[in-house]
């Protein structure tokens, strides 16, 4: 068994820009399709194809990185610097453009807090629910159900349709199900900031938990104190480029110094 | 393959061509199938006053509705059955049909935010929206029950037969539904063919008029469309009327496997930009 969990080779997702909405409409696919034959027949021609008025742009571009087994692994950078692009595609949500990544093991991806939780649904059938589509199984949220409850704090809530919540007992509950996945590799996306100082404590505390029990952990931050005290290594993207790789109080000093 | 999921790994790169989705993989996930399945009847019947009411409502007072207008005022003829009980027979798997095609169809429009949020076998959303379904029929078949009791039809051995023609009507609904959906997700057009379709669709199958009224080549039209065969069969399976399953309902089978296959390939080729597009 090898010790690496995560390899990525060239990866690059390209993304199409335009004031245009992304998704088509018919008319447009049609007029496209008919047009294909007279395109063809230029090309052949000699004649240059035109550029297509719309643009495009590299979210993310020829990213190599590899990951140790029960390494945590800390990404900074800017918005749009292709950060929560890079976590998008090793989660497989997207597809990458170009390039490929292979990952050992069972992945979890806590990209939001709540993913998937209903409003009308109490928070006894949340915690399944929302259990199940972070990857759980039945009998994995069976067994670890009390301890989600006694995590989250919600008490006699429990029976209640979370849209009867407050937002900070909405956090916990759905924070209390994310920490207790515990896949092989996580992919963590700015999950820290939430809830009050006491639970964001409580958060980090389990977080560290996940880490010491072997969880190869990628978290995507602003935040570099989160990313410090939790990560040993760090890597710092910008424009969709791995601009420096090293440990965390190094490379927080650069992008400091290059955001001012 | 003893323990597939112990230390799987995982290859992401750019996919290309025309597959169909994986069925291993949805087997793996099947249990959060099971969850979406739950989670839309759950709430389905938590907001409504009038809960699994509404289950029987909509088709029987169709039923009340196509009985007074087709039966009585245009005197469409019925198979020598009461008129209310055999629009009834055909309401019940018609609305079953429909429930489960136009939930499929905006499923993947109404899931963007498990979309963009997670991974899983994409499949499984439309899936889930036509088994859904399945509740509200259970409860309307319990009222075509009572109807047959009233009327004194009493069911012979084909009844056994009900369930294949169940499972040909779940199955256009997830074809139809798995094109819908990937469809819906590009091109936000389909939203308004949807209801559309519903209409002519139902005018197109012998739900308030007998397939009988129909000779020739308007027939064999008519055989083409899976949802004939379902009804007919409904009603010859428990009412007794028109012909035991022939070349018409393997017309009707092979229409469902080619819109099945060409609206999986479809939907997998869909999936892989689904999360930008949605």
């Amino acid at each position: 068994m090898s010790d690496v969990a995560i390899r990525i080779e060239g990866l690059g997702k390209r993304y199409r820009l335009g004031e245009r909405a992304p998704y088509k409409t018919i008319r447009e696919t049609i007029t496209r399709a008919a047009a294909a034959p007279f395109r063809a027949l230029r090309s052949r021609s000699g004649a240059k194809i035109p550029p297509q008025n719309s643009q495009y742009i590299w979210a993310l571009k020829d990213v190599s990185l590899e990951v140790k087994r029960g390494e945590a692994l800390g990404i900074i950078g800017r918005n749009g610097s292709g950060k929560s692009t890079l976590l998008k595609i090793l989660a497989r949500i997207t597809e990458p453009t170009i390039g490929r990544a292979q990952i050992h093991g069972q992945v979890g991806s806590l990209l939001e807090v709540g993913t998937g939780f209903h409003p009308e649904l109490t928070g006894r059938e949340n915690i399944y629910l929302n259990g199940a589509i972070l990857g759980m199984s039945k009998a994995e949220i069976v067994r670890r159900f009390d301890e989600i409850v006694a995590f989250s704090g919600i008490g006699k809530f429990l029976d209640t349709p979370v849209k009867h919540y407050s937002s900070g007992m909405y956090v916990r509950l759905a924070f209390a199900v994310a920490v207790h996945v515990t896949p092989d590799v996580l992919l963590l996306d700015e999950v820290l900031a939430v809830g009050d100082h006491t639970f964001r404590e409580k958060c980090s505390r389990k977080l560290y938990e996940i880490k010491a029990n072997g969880t190869t952990v990628l978290l995507v931050s602003h935040d570099l104190t989160s990313i410090d005290s939790l990560c040993a290594r760090a890597v710092w993207l910008e424009q969709g480029k791995v601009q420096a790789d090293g440990n965390p109080p190094e490379i927080a000093e650069r992008y400091m110094l290059h955001s001012c | 393959m003893p323990l597939p999921e112990r230390t799987p790994t995982i290859v992401i790169k750019p996919s290309r061509g025309w597959h169909l989705p994986s069925a291993r993989e949805i087997w793996q996930y099947r249990e959060l199938l099971y969850f979406l399945v739950w989670r839309d009847i759950k709430v389905r019947y938590k907001q409504t006053v009038l809960g699994a009411a509404w289950a029987v409502l909509q088709p029987f007072l169709t039923m009340v509705v196509f009985s007074l207008f087709f039966g009585r005022l245009a005197g469409i003829p019925s198979d020598g059955l009461p008129y209310p009980v055999f629009s009834y027979a055909g309401l019940l798997p018609w609305t079953f049909f429909s429930q489960g095609m136009n939930q499929a169809g905006n499923s993947l429009a109404n899931s963007a935010h498990l979309i963009t949020k997670v991974y899983f076998p994409r499949a499984i959303i439309p899936l889930a929206a036509v088994l859904a379904p399945l509740v509200d029929f259970a409860i309307a078949f319990a009222v075509l029950i009572g109807m047959m009791l009233y009327y004194g039809i009493v069911p012979t051995v084909t009844a056994l037969w009900l369930p294949v023609f169940l499972l040909l009507a779940l199955m256009t609904a997830l074809a139809v539904g798995l094109w819908l959906a990937a469809l819906n997700a590009q091109y936000r057009d389909i939203r308004h063919v949807v209801p559309f379709l519903t209409q002519l669709w139902m005018f197109a199958t012998p739900v308030i008029y007998p397939s009988t009224l129909l000779t020739g080549v308007w027939r064999i039209l008519l055989g083409l469309n899976p949802m004939t065969s379902v009804v007919e069969g409904f009603r010859w399976t428990l009412l007794g009327v028109g012909e035991p399953p022939g070349r018409m309902v393997w017309a009707s089978v092979g229409m469902v496997a080619v819109l099945l296959i060409t609206g999986a390939v479809y939907f997998r080729r869909t999936e892989r930009t689904l999360a930008d597009v949605v």
